[in-house]
């Protein structure tokens, strides 16, 4: 596929394309909490959210060099919609099925861990049973990533075989660059991914002169691309390799170590909801018995009630065993079912924990306490 | 892809049995009748039946796919659903979305002897298998049936259980965990029709040990709770039948019934996808510590 170079001070003249185009547009913007919340002492606190941008006027409010709160799943699986329209009447029950409402979407700013996140729970949503909801959103939006050129320190995408600006998940990755190695990224190298992402930057450039010359050839900077995310690797100071950890839980799921590792978690859920790739739900009807919707809502594996059955007994009743599931899931189970680890390493969960449980970490000392005991009985052999 | 796999198909309740105080079996028909033409089920399957304002809860279909036309589900009022569920009448509307899961191996039976095993409201999924056994009678060898319950009135499927003693082609064994006093006893020894013996006293496991059966070229299937479950295992294994030839089914809080909602896995196994039946054999290799 075609690869452009763009100015970065010409980004606002692509936005304005996309709208002018009738696209729905979503990026990540600064959301003060006191918008939705009157807590005073979280007046001040900001959270960078993805959001629409209705207008031309509020392009201004997209934010590029930060990293969001939330990640960008809420898009095609949000936090609670309705699945079907009820009406229980005494002429009878009229089921209404729900419209998932999947406009034609340009997601941009997703991170590169974000959109492979997307495919992750794409594989899930179409396990044998397709999730209308999930699948026909996804069908209509395209991802345009924007590849990490400093990556915080909770980062750990090369732990799990991503890097911080690889391509699978979005249709166009959008790369900063800058001319020489010191400068400041003053440029993008556009890389279009996927047929959808041709189709998007064709309907916009190929029917606008002004685009046809801010976009220009961008093979030239695929070689110095190559350099800068091996460089941004680098720079990334969490680099345990999670691929052999998933033999290693096999054999830890009654191991004492993955207990009091987790022992602290206070079962608050807060990791799933800011997870890209956490999609346990649960489905309640909202309304009254004459008239309702069933909904479809965000679920923890976290939470108490979880798995708990209706005649008192509960499989994981105690934390640990909760954030077993949660680790398990991810690491072990998920790549036996779907390929991949369920962990993107996006770090989200590891800023937002309140009591510091950190997912690599706990990796990290599972494989170096398996390292120990390995090194321990080869010795006694 | 246009489906929406969340939306209920719409069923009529033509009949309702109240098999103890707090359980009851529905039978439901389809409202609409390609629904019902297209539907079909096999033995150990399950569904998701919904109360509308209260929400869905996961039974198995206890009727048999030999029987056309309507499908039953028993379960015990203990939750928001099932107490709504129990408010309705004959003719009042449930939602049905199913059938999920995989079924008892039935092909497989063919041919060989049954051991049937149920415990309490298990007898549900067993009572699919039995009467499909039934109604096919003679492409299966023996049959026993061994079914048990906490007292004598928590017995579900009374009818049909005095339907099966009284057959001479099955053998069946009926005990309860306890009785109340001397008279329920004699009362509950004595009770036979047909060719079955009396009513026996004493935990599955037990009763099972004493009867000592033959067990060659014999399949057990066990369903119950959790606890029998495990000990009826043990004590099928103590009398030289193996893990493999041992089936079981297993449930889990469930929400959606098609492996999404992610809470019914015991270790990687989805319970709504790669069960609920299993063999004793695929059971050894969950964490039992997850159950």
């Amino acid at each position: 596929m075609k690869n452009y170079q763009l100015s970065a001070k010409d980004l606002a003249a692509f936005f304005e394309k996309v709208l002018s185009n009738n696209l729905r547009l979503i990026a990540p913007i600064k959301v003060k909490q006191n918008e939705s919340q009157n807590v005073t002492k979280l007046k001040n606190k900001a959270h960078i959210l993805f959001r629409e941008i209705p207008s031309k006027d509020d392009l201004k409010n997209i934010v590029i060099d930060a990293y969001t709160d939330m990640s960008a799943k809420e898009i095609f699986f949000p936090r609670s919609e309705p699945v079907i329209e009820y009406t229980n009447k005494k002429s009878g029950v009229v089921i209404k099925d729900i419209d998932p409402q999947a406009k034609e979407t340009v997601l941009f700013g997703a991170r590169p861990c974000d959109a492979f996140g997307f495919s992750l729970l794409e594989r899930l949503f179409s396990w044998d049973y397709d999730d209308p909801f999930f699948l026909k959103r996804r069908e209509k939006t395209t991802v345009i990533s924007l590849g990490c050129t400093s990556p915080l320190e909770s980062c750990f995408c090369t732990s799990v075989g991503l890097s911080p600006m690889n391509t699978e998940g979005s249709d166009i990755l959008f790369t900063p660059m800058s001319n020489n190695n010191n400068d400041k990224e003053d440029r993008y190298l556009v890389e279009v991914i996927t047929p959808r992402g041709e189709k998007l930057i064709e309907s916009i450039i190929g029917i606008s002169s002004d685009l046809k010359n801010i976009f220009t050839e961008g093979n030239s900077l695929v070689q110095a691309k190559a350099a800068f995310e091996n460089k941004v690797k680098e720079q990334m100071k969490r680099k345990e390799d999670f691929k052999d950890i998933t033999e290693i839980l096999k054999y830890k799921f009654d191991d004492s170590q993955l207990e009091s590792e987790t022992y602290r978690c206070l079962g608050c859920g807060v990791c799933s909801m800011v997870c890209p790739t956490c999609h346990c739900f649960d489905i309640v009807d909202e309304g009254e018995a004459s008239h309702g919707y069933r909904m479809k809502n965000w679920d923890s594996c976290s939470f108490a009630l979880f798995t708990k059955h209706g005649g008192g007994h509960n499989p994981r009743d105690m934390q640990f065993k909760r954030c077993r599931q949660r680790y398990m899931h991810k690491l072990h189970y998920y790549r036996e079912k779907f390929a991949d680890a369920l962990c993107v390493g996006c770090g989200r969960c590891v800023k937002a924990c309140p009591v510091n449980l950190d997912i690599y970490s706990v990796v990290y000392n599972l494989k170096k306490a398996y390292a120990n005991n390995k090194n321990k009985e080869d010795k006694e052999k | 892809m246009c489906k929406n796999i969340y939306r209920p198909m719409l069923t009529k309740i033509i009949s309702i049995f109240d098999e103890t105080k707090d359980t009851r079996t529905l039978r439901l028909e389809f409202c609409d009748q390609a629904e019902k033409d297209a539907f079909s089920f096999k033995a150990g399957q399950f569904g998701l039946y919904s109360a509308f304002g209260s929400g869905e809860a996961v039974f198995c279909i206890s009727s048999s796919p030999t029987k056309k036309g309507y499908i039953e589900c028993t379960f015990k009022k203990i939750g928001k659903v099932t107490a709504s569920l129990r408010n309705l009448d004959i003719g009042d509307v449930v939602g049905f979305r199913g059938a999920y899961g995989n079924h008892f191996p039935i092909d497989n039976l063919k041919g060989k002897n049954l051991l049937f095993i149920g415990g309490g409201i298990g007898l549900a999924p067993l009572r699919s298998l039995i009467d499909n056994v039934l109604d096919l009678r003679s492409e299966f060898a023996k049959v026993t049936i061994l079914c048990g319950a906490r007292s004598i009135s928590d017995f579900i499927y009374k009818d049909q259980i005095k339907e099966w003693e009284g057959r001479s082609d099955l053998t069946l064994v009926k005990t309860v965990d306890a009785v109340a006093n001397s008279q329920e006893e004699s009362e509950w020894k004595m009770a036979t029709s047909g060719h079955a013996t009396g009513g026996r006293i004493g935990l599955i496991p037990k009763i099972l040990s004493e009867m000592n059966p033959n067990l060659t070229d014999t399949l057990a299937i066990v369903c119950g709770p959790p606890i029998m479950i495990k000990f009826t295992l043990q004590e099928l294994e103590k009398l030289g039948l193996p893990a493999a030839r041992i089936i079981t089914t297993l449930e889990n809080r469930m929400k959606c019934g098609f492996g999404k909602c992610g809470r019914c896995n015991i270790g990687p196994i989805y319970i709504c996808k790669e069960g609920p039946v299993f063999t004793a054999e695929e059971l050894k290799n969950l964490p039992a510590s997850d159950f």
